[in-house]
């Protein structure tokens, strides 16, 4: 379910009209959504702190630029954009997924999964697991 | 015509809470969840949340510094009040730690008005409050200057938020010293003083409304206990004098109360009829001698008589009393018992789950097994009260009309005569006393009624005999004298020593 999640995410936020597409992109506008969720939560430090990790996590398939920990967040995420960018497509996709699924995994092992998932679900939009969608009520 | 504005309360959902708070907090109010450390204050404070917050209450819980959120989010989790459903649409968590990091109360107000115009929640929390004020000025001592700033904050807060219709709950570790003379404790409306405290092997937990405006509370230090469900409040329970029936004491004394049977005929003909009902008995005998037989006869009877019975029994399983007839009652669901395995109980707590099984059930029939085995039971704090204790826990339990027999293990004494090492005959209405005697080389047992208030009773000492259908009382010993001291003799009685006819007393 959480792939699922995170799968759409991405896929919702390609740039439209793009022709082709922007994993870096659409992987930054979803890291972007998630910090959104989080920051007023457990903070703009908590939250870097918890992507600090997942870079950690992933480092051995994606090397990740070292980003200052108090980097202003638009900094932050044009940094993480061009480096994606910089590695082609296949490659950015796999590594953008790579870390929204470390960043979801460890939010699970802290928090849980039911709770983990509804806050994906508000950072990302639709439902949570186990929840009917209006497809099904319909 | 007097239309004074009636404060609406908000029930807490915490049981027992709105015992204490006499049916929930005022609305709008601005209270402080003060204690030490571990007490259970963040607990306490989900817990309200979680229970009153919905779509049209919404809640907002602001974390400061100390406990990360996201391990509390872990934490908290494990209690079953804790809905997940609620998360983000009825609660919302926000971190205001950053502003409070600035050293800047005005940053910190702006930021919480922001969110609560955003949210528009009609309950707030903030845990920790402490942490907002040691973060803004230093550490604890506040100096003359600094505490008409934090007055101001506290003042400023407690304005914005009523105005938003909010209830605010504060959470901090206060330890009671500090309270004196700072603004927090000033400006709260009400006050719940969380504690913890160990003697011997054994944790208790209190709370106390130290302060609500606006409505009265019962006063004093009331036990909690914290399990999966959250806590739990076991309100010290004063009597009212009230019965179930709503009539007051004297008006009860005057009426006359049904005879209850015993259970044992030649029993209830020595209590002139029967105990009489709501009263309270205390059996008091030696190891062996058939108290519980006795008390499992008065429960039997009641059964049979269609009337619930409870026992709370202290020396024994729940699952198994080592008394086949209670078992089967039990069994049957004729009588329920309280489990009082714990070794850290309070008198409130194990009034409670009496109280609570009377309520469910309707039992009118109490057993407590025994009066030693309860006060083993209890956390070492309570056994210094216990005869007090005891005493409120009688009169609690007979003002709801039941009838409670209590057992009190005694050693044999041949020098005096005692009932209760608790000295809890006088809190009774009535006496049984069992004993050993040696009779012509062979051990047996008597019974007497010692006392039963108000009712005439017989005074004879009586043989009795415990068989596979019970006890079964013999022959009065009237051939016998000075059975009591351990030395007994042929009794040879003169003429005023004859009883009168008719008259067995």
């Amino acid at each position: 379910m959480r792939q699922d999640i995170i799968q759409r995410a991405l896929e919702h936020r390609e740039p439209a009209g793009a022709g082709q597409a922007d994993p870096a992109e659409a992987s930054a506008r979803a890291l972007d959504a998630l910090f959104s969720e989080l920051e007023p939560f457990v903070g703009v430090e908590g939250t870097r702190a918890l992507l600090a990790r997942c870079v950690h996590l992933t480092r051995s398939t994606f090397q990740w630029p070292s980003a200052g920990q108090l980097m202003p967040r638009d900094d932050l995420l044009r940094v993480f954009r061009e480096h994606l960018a910089a590695t082609g497509p296949a490659d950015a996709r796999r590594a953008g997924e790579a870390l929204l699924n470390a960043f979801a995994d460890l939010l699970v092992s802290l928090i849980g999964e039911p709770l983990t998932l509804r806050l994906l679900q508000s950072a990302w939009g639709g439902p949570a697991a186990g929840e009917p969608t209006l497809e099904n009520i319909e | 015509m007097n239309d004074k504005f009636v404060l609406p309360r908000l029930a807490t959902g915490v049981p027992g809470l709105d015992v204490l708070l006499g049916g929930g907090l005022a609305e709008f109010s601005f209270n402080l969840i003060a204690g030490s450390p571990g007490s259970g204050k963040t607990t306490l404070a989900h817990q309200i949340m979680f229970a009153l917050a919905n779509p049209d209450r919404r809640a907002l819980f602001l974390t400061v510094l100390g406990e990360p959120p996201l391990k509390m989010l872990r934490y908290q989790q494990q209690y079953s009040f804790f809905d997940i459903s609620k998360v983000g649409s009825s609660i919302r968590f926000v971190t205001v730690a950053e502003e409070v990091m600035s050293g800047d109360f005005d940053r910190v107000l702006a930021r919480i008005v922001a969110e609560v115009e955003q949210f528009e929640p009609r309950l707030v929390f903030v845990d920790s409050f402490r942490s907002v004020v040691q973060a803004v000025q230093g550490e604890q001592a506040l100096p003359d200057g600094q505490r008409g700033d934090l007055q101001q904050f506290v003042q400023r807060l407690g304005m914005h938020l009523t105005n938003w219709h909010a209830t605010t709950f504060l959470i901090g570790e206060y330890m009671t010293p500090e309270s004196e003379g700072n603004p927090v404790f000033t400006v709260a409306d009400g006050i719940l003083w969380l504690s913890q405290s160990l003697q011997r092997n054994s944790m208790v937990r209190k709370m106390q409304v130290t302060k609500m405006r606006g409505h009265a509370t019962i006063a004093g230090l009331h036990t909690f206990r914290i399990t999966g469900d959250g806590i739990q409040v076991f309100p010290r329970t004063m009597t009212t004098g009230a019965t179930k029936s709503g009539r007051g004491a004297s008006e009860q004394e005057a009426a006359p109360r049904p005879a209850l049977s015993m259970g044992i005929p030649a029993l209830d003909e020595m209590m002139g009829g029967g105990l009489p009902a709501g009263y309270s008995l205390l059996i008091a005998g030696p190891s062996g001698s058939g108290k519980s037989m006795l008390s499992t006869a008065f429960l039997s009877e009641g059964a049979r008589a269609g009337e619930m019975g409870v026992i709370a029994a202290f020396e024994k399983s729940p699952s198994r009393t080592r008394n086949p007839r209670l078992d089967a009652l039990i069994a049957a669901g004729k009588v329920g018992v309280v489990d009082t395995r714990a070794l850290d109980l309070s008198i409130d707590e194990t009034l409670f789950a009496l109280t609570d099984m009377i309520a469910r059930t309707g039992a009118t029939r109490v057993v407590i097994d025994s009066l030693s085995g309860f006060e083993l039971a209890l956390a070492p704090t309570f056994r210094e009260d216990f005869r007090e204790s005891l005493h409120r826990m009688v009169a609690a339990l007979t003002d709801l009309g039941a009838t409670v027999l209590m057992i009190s293990e005694l050693e044999d004494r041949y020098t005096d005569l005692r009932f209760s090492p608790y000295g809890a005959a006088f809190l009774t209405d009535a006496i049984i006393v069992q004993r050993y005697v040696e009779l012509a080389g062979d051990l047996k047992r008597v019974m007497a009624v010692v006392k039963l208030r108000n009712s005439k009773h017989s005074h004879q000492l009586r043989l009795f005999d415990i068989t596979d259908a019970g006890i079964v009382i013999g022959a009065p010993t009237q051939d016998i004298k000075a059975l009591l001291t351990g030395h007994p003799s042929p009794a040879t009685l003169t003429a005023d020593e004859l009883p009168a006819p008719g008259d067995d007393s």
